[in-house]
């Protein structure tokens, strides 16, 4: 089995391999076979895995493999290592068999972009990078998969790269992310130090072994690290932009899987976070935060991408949420269901957009529920889904983050959480009634897409619609039987879960159900013809509260200029302060010999005054 | 014999090319053969293990042709030959063939002089040597009276320590000259002397000055924006490919382990300019106009990185030094030649007026892109490798000025992407002068490059596993504690001079 896993890297890899070589020289139904299939193998693969870590007893649910030693100068070997267990076996399922709909999906998105085979490629380039992400067996081989998917989602951002919009976005995201990558790296450094390895196994066996000091530093790097790639704030900045890229990839990447990574890396590393209880709380509240304020941004989104953008960003801040207060099972439960609705969203927005020619603007949408219907029923469910409206699996989900909150004592964090949940609800339901109800707002005529992209829109949308019942209320809770054994291997065992919620249930319901009728009242009823909020504080969500201006000035000029001030230093005061010490020994030169100049002539007397000067050493030493 | 091997096929070719004079095909071609036969014997030497070469001369001045192949030599000796191949395969020159590809392997052959030489006096001839080629290449081959200029300050620049250098090499071997019973310039010999500590103090300051002019690290890289920017692409290549190299290899090779204590001494004030090197180089080249001085000021930041290693004074600093010299050696060189043909297909290095390379050429862009993934540290590439081991190492010695290094990574990847995306991407293509076409003999010469940059990213321990033995002598001479009793004052006697 031990070398089995590879083999989901290696499926993807020569897809793209041979995508990027030969791409161009095949028929867009052949790269999608390949695209489509190497993901799909993958996925099988991966369904193997799991079936194979079923059948072990649950505390040796662990696959390991080393395959080649990447370097031992530092001392203890680093391994190119993978390693399955419970958690990163269900990471793998949702990256694989998420990954081979939306691949499925651009096969029929796509069709018609000349950089058809390019896109495949650096698809299927994502699907490995993310799979070694999440594969690895140490934290080296999860830094290298950490920042292929940082080159891979660059590739994608930027994929249409003769649109600045989407170059500048490619670059900020590229650099934002780069600022996680340092982080993590900094992070490997203080454990290759402090216990001489990076192998998960022994780091975790060992990390109660540091001071407190250590430990919390540690976890705070791991934490910036994640909250780059998970797009938590104020290092969210680069994911909305990250909407110039093609839809799928949106879904894939900037939904689905890239930016869950963060929150596999708490999950993963839940050792640590354990022993660091104060960067724990931070994480929380940090998610808590991003959470609210993500969702008061997306209220405000005219473009149909950025509010499913923003609204990804909130609903990551439910994981942080619940990563954060050790309650990994539900962190990961929301991830699993997340995937499902949140990719349904983005390809439902993305068969809107193929629906009407690349509009994104929706207000300029409407009445679509009769012209695409089964694209509409599709997004109806996503938008259920996100709600936490039962029996759709959002509900589920985010239940058991907000229930464990409260039943845990942390009421600030479950009143904020149960606050963006009515938002969430709210923006959703506004972005459904305007896009869907009402009549058209602007002449053309829709069509639904082809039966390749909705054939994943459906798939998606019974998992969001069933995929919720991996956990009932009542203690009947398969992820977390399943992921308990992996959890409990090292140090101290999280905290169990507490029992169902049922006010917290019927609280977050309510508000759920208060945002959609709040979102009806002023959107459904009767046709809009364009926002009718208004006033200083709408400005201030629609502007996105600043923070991008804010970086702007505080961070992206002030460097930019000390760049062009050093620059010019470099040129003029650097320079001429060496050209004034040249004069200087000319000056003196001159005084010797009036007769020379020129700098080579100046450099001749230097060198003669060595050379006498070494001769006086010689005869002082004979 | 292999040890010279190298070496004597690049002075042949260049005797060869100067006196066949005027056929630019002929001696292109042989330069090309001269160039690669010499990459073939250095990877001869690479697989066959540390050996050495000695033949006395002048005895009486304790000068002798020593050379030694080790894992502190062989890489960058390889890395010679292999920048020459590929300049000389990126390089079409017509007027005066015979002087220019002449020259190009003058200066690789005393580049592998310096690497080879573990005799000090037989070192500095190579090292003065190597003046000569690149300063008529700056000056004669470039554009000019501005080339003119920066070969003149290229020239003061670098005989100005050369001279000091002189001094402390002589002050070494004389002061060493009571223990040892005769003058001597060999390493291996002056390695057993333990100098009294004020001596070693200001011989290592002159020879730190003189190394880090060539490197070169900031302040002293004056000279560096005018010889990179008023020269050829191709004579950029190798003064940032391969020269700069010998700066910091000669730190290592002789300054360390001659002069310990000093060393250990100078070492935190050093890492000061490094990491002053590291930051400034990198906040230049994030906004500079001209594509080919990020290139540029983005050496100053990586070679400070690499000189803060080797200031960390520990092994896996120095191994990862020289792991790091090589793979930044491939990438620059790779870098200046791919700009290199930017610059002459639309006439300018201005970034601004650049953009849509991509669409015209994809093939070139692909081989560009990899090599700025390359630079930029991008994991699984041979840059990211070196990169995390020297701030393993500095982190090691000392946490804080890894945490202020590691931020030029972020400027890294801001720069870095900003040269991509400003040459290759963008929404139109300004019409080109000359097709930007990649010739099968460069590609020949790239493929093998790339593909070192990823086999580097997977496996820099077919580097560092040859490194380590040297660099864990020189790292236990580094920490040797002063045990034989202190000769020579020269300290004293240097102040009444």
């Amino acid at each position: 089995m031990a070398s089995v896993i590879v083999l989901a890297l290696l499926f993807p890899a020569l897809g793209a391999m041979a995508l990027a070589w030969l791409g161009p020289r095949l028929s867009h139904r052949q790269i999608a076979w390949v695209g489509v299939g190497s993901v799909s193998l993958a996925f099988l693969v991966a369904v193997a895995a799991f079936v194979r870590l079923a059948s072990l007893p649950a505390a040796h649910r662990l696959i390991q493999d080393t395959l080649f030693t990447w370097n031992q100068a530092a001392g203890a070997p680093i391994h190119f290592s993978l390693l399955v267990d419970p958690i990163s076996v269900l990471f793998m399922l949702v990256i694989t068999g998420v990954g081979a709909l939306i691949h499925l999906y651009s096969a029929g998105y796509m069709d018609d972009d000349e950089g058809f085979s390019r896109f495949f490629w650096q698809m299927n380039l994502f699907i490995v990078a993310m799979l070694l992400l999440v594969m690895a067996g140490n934290f080296f081989f999860l830094l290298v998969g950490w920042a292929g998917v940082g080159l891979a989602s660059y590739f994608l951002i930027g994929f249409w790269y003769t649109r600045p919009a989407a170059v500048a976005a490619a670059k900020k995201a590229f650099v934002v992310n780069v600022v996680g990558d340092v982080a993590l790296t900094l992070a490997i450094f203080l454990l290759f130090v402090n216990l001489g390895h990076i192998g998960y196994q022994t780091v975790f066996r060992q990390f109660a072994t540091l001071p407190i000091a250590t430990r919390d530093l540690v976890a705070a790097l791991l934490f910036v690290a994640a909250a780059a790639k998970s797009a938590q704030f104020p290092l969210h900045v680069w994911l909305p932009d990250a909407m110039e890229g093609p839809t799928p990839v949106s879904a894939l990447i900037h939904a689905a899987t890239m930016v869950t990574a963060g929150v596999y890396l708490v999950a993963r590393a839940f050792p640590i976070f354990g022993l660091a209880p104060g960067v724990a709380t931070t994480v929380a509240w940090v998610g808590g935060f991003t959470a609210l304020f993500a969702a008061t941004i997306a209220i405000a989104q005219d473009d149909i991408k950025r509010v499913l953008a923003y609204s990804t960003v909130s609903q990551l801040g439910y994981m942080f949420m619940a990563v954060g207060t050790a309650a990994y099972a539900a962190g990961v439960f929301h991830f699993l269901t997340h995937a499902f609705f949140k990719a349904l969203l983005f390809l439902a927005a993305g068969s809107v957009i193929h629906a009407l020619g690349g509009e994104q603007d929706m207000w300029k949408m409407g009445g679509l529920r009769r012209t695409i219907p089964l694209t509409a029923a599709c997004f109806l469910v996503g938008t259920l889904a996100i709600s936490g409206i039962p029996p759709f699996a959002g509900f589920f989900s985010k239940d058991e983050i907000l229930g464990g909150l409260l039943s845990t004592g942390q009421v600030g964090l479950w009143a904020i959480g149960t606050l963006a949940a009515g938002l969430t609800a709210f923006y959703m339901f506004r972005l459904y009634f305007v896009v869907f109800g009402g009549s058209a707002r602007a002449p053309g005529h829709a069509h639904e897409s082809p039966s390749v992209m909705t054939a994943p829109l459906v798939v998606l949308a019974v998992l969001s619609t069933v995929g919720g019942f991996l956990v009932l209320p009542g203690g009947y809770n398969l992820i977390e039987s399943w992921l308990l054994p992996a959890l409990t291997r090292f140090g101290p065992t999280p905290p169990l879960p507490p029992a169902t919620n049922w006010a917290a249930m019927g609280v977050s319901l309510a508000m759920a159900l208060a945002g959609g009728a709040l979102a009806w009242s002023l959107y459904g009823r009767r046709q809009v013809a364009s926002e009718p909020l208004a006033g200083a504080l709408y400005r201030a969500l629609k502007g996105k509260w600043y923070i991008d201006e804010l970086g702007e000035f505080l961070i992206v000029r002030p460097a930019l200029w000390l760049g062009a001030q050093l620059g010019r230093f470099d040129r003029q005061g650097l320079d001429q302060a060496f050209n004034q010490l040249g004069r200087l020994v000319a000056g003196w030169g001159e005084s010797l010999r009036p007769s020379q100049s020129g700098y080579v002539r100046r450099y001749a007397l230097t060198f003669a005054l060595g050379v006498l000067l070494v001769v006086a050493f010689l005869s002082v030493h004979p | 014999m292999l040890v010279l091997l190298p070496l004597v096929l690049l002075v042949l070719g260049s005797l060869a090319a100067f006196l066949l004079g005027q056929r630019p095909g002929l001696i292109r071609r042989l330069a090309l053969a001269a160039a690669g036969l010499s990459l073939l014997a250095a990877v001869a030497g690479i697989v066959s293990g540390p050996a050495s070469f000695s033949v006395p001369w002048l005895p009486g001045l304790g000068m002798a042709f020593t050379m030694r192949l080790d894992g502190l030599s062989m890489f960058l000796v390889a890395l010679t030959a292999l920048a020459t191949v590929a300049v000389v395969a990126f390089s079409s020159e017509q007027e005066r063939p015979g002087g220019y590809y002449g020259l190009i392997l003058l200066m690789a052959a005393t580049a592998i002089g310096t690497f080879l030489s573990t005799n000090l006096l037989l070192f500095y001839v190579f090292w003065e040597l190597m003046i000569i080629p690149s300063y008529v290449l700056i000056g004669s081959y470039g554009e000019g009276a501005a080339s003119r200029r920066a070969a003149l300050k290229f020239l003061v620049y670098s005989l100005v320590p050369s001279a000091f250098l002189l001094v402390a090499i002589i002050a070494l071997a004389v002061a060493a000259q009571p223990a040892l019973g005769h003058l001597s310039f060999s390493l291996a010999a002056l390695e057993r002397v333990h100098l009294a500590a004020s001596t070693q103090n200001w011989i290592f300051v002159l020879f730190a000055l003189s190394f880090m002019v060539k490197v070169p690290i900031w302040p002293l890289h004056a000279w560096m924006p005018d010889a990179y920017g008023e020269s050829r692409p191709q004579v950029a290549a190798m003064l940032s490919g391969v020269l700069s190299k010998t700066g910091l290899y000669a730190l290592i090779r002789f300054a360390f382990p001659l002069l310990p204590e000093a060393a250990r001494l100078f070492a935190p004030a050093l890492a000061v300019i490094a990491l002053a090197s590291i930051l400034y180089g990198a906040w230049v080249a994030l906004g500079h106009k001209d594509g080919r001085m990020v290139i540029a000021y983005s050496s100053l930041s990586h070679l400070g990185l690499v000189f803060l290693a080797v200031v960390a004074l520990n092994a896996l600093g120095l191994d990862a030094a020289v792991l790091q010299m090589l793979n930044h050696g491939i990438y620059a060189v790779a870098l200046f030649l791919l700009f290199g043909l930017v610059e002459r297909s639309s006439g300018t290095r201005l970034l601004e007026r650049l953009g849509g390379v991509a669409r015209a050429a994809p093939l070139f862009a692909g081989f560009f892109w990899i090599t700025v993934l390359a630079a930029l540290g991008l994991p699984g590439l041979n840059g990211f490798s070196g990169e995390f081991l020297l701030l393993l190492a500095v982190f090691r010695t000392n946490q804080v000025w890894a945490w202020i290094a590691i931020a030029a990574a972020v400027f890294s990847a801001a720069y870095f992407i900003r040269l991509f995306q400003l040459t290759s991407q963008g929404p139109s293509a300004p019409p080109l002068k000359s097709k930007l076409v990649l010739r099968p003999v460069q590609l020949a010469v790239l493929l093998p490059m790339v593909a070192l940059m990823v086999y580097l990213g997977f496996q820099p321990g077919q580097v560092t596993s040859r490194v380590a033995p040297v660099a864990q002598s020189i790292s236990r001479l580094e920490a040797r504690a002063p045990g034989t009793s202190p000769v020579g004052n020269l300290s004293w006697e240097a102040s009444r001079l």
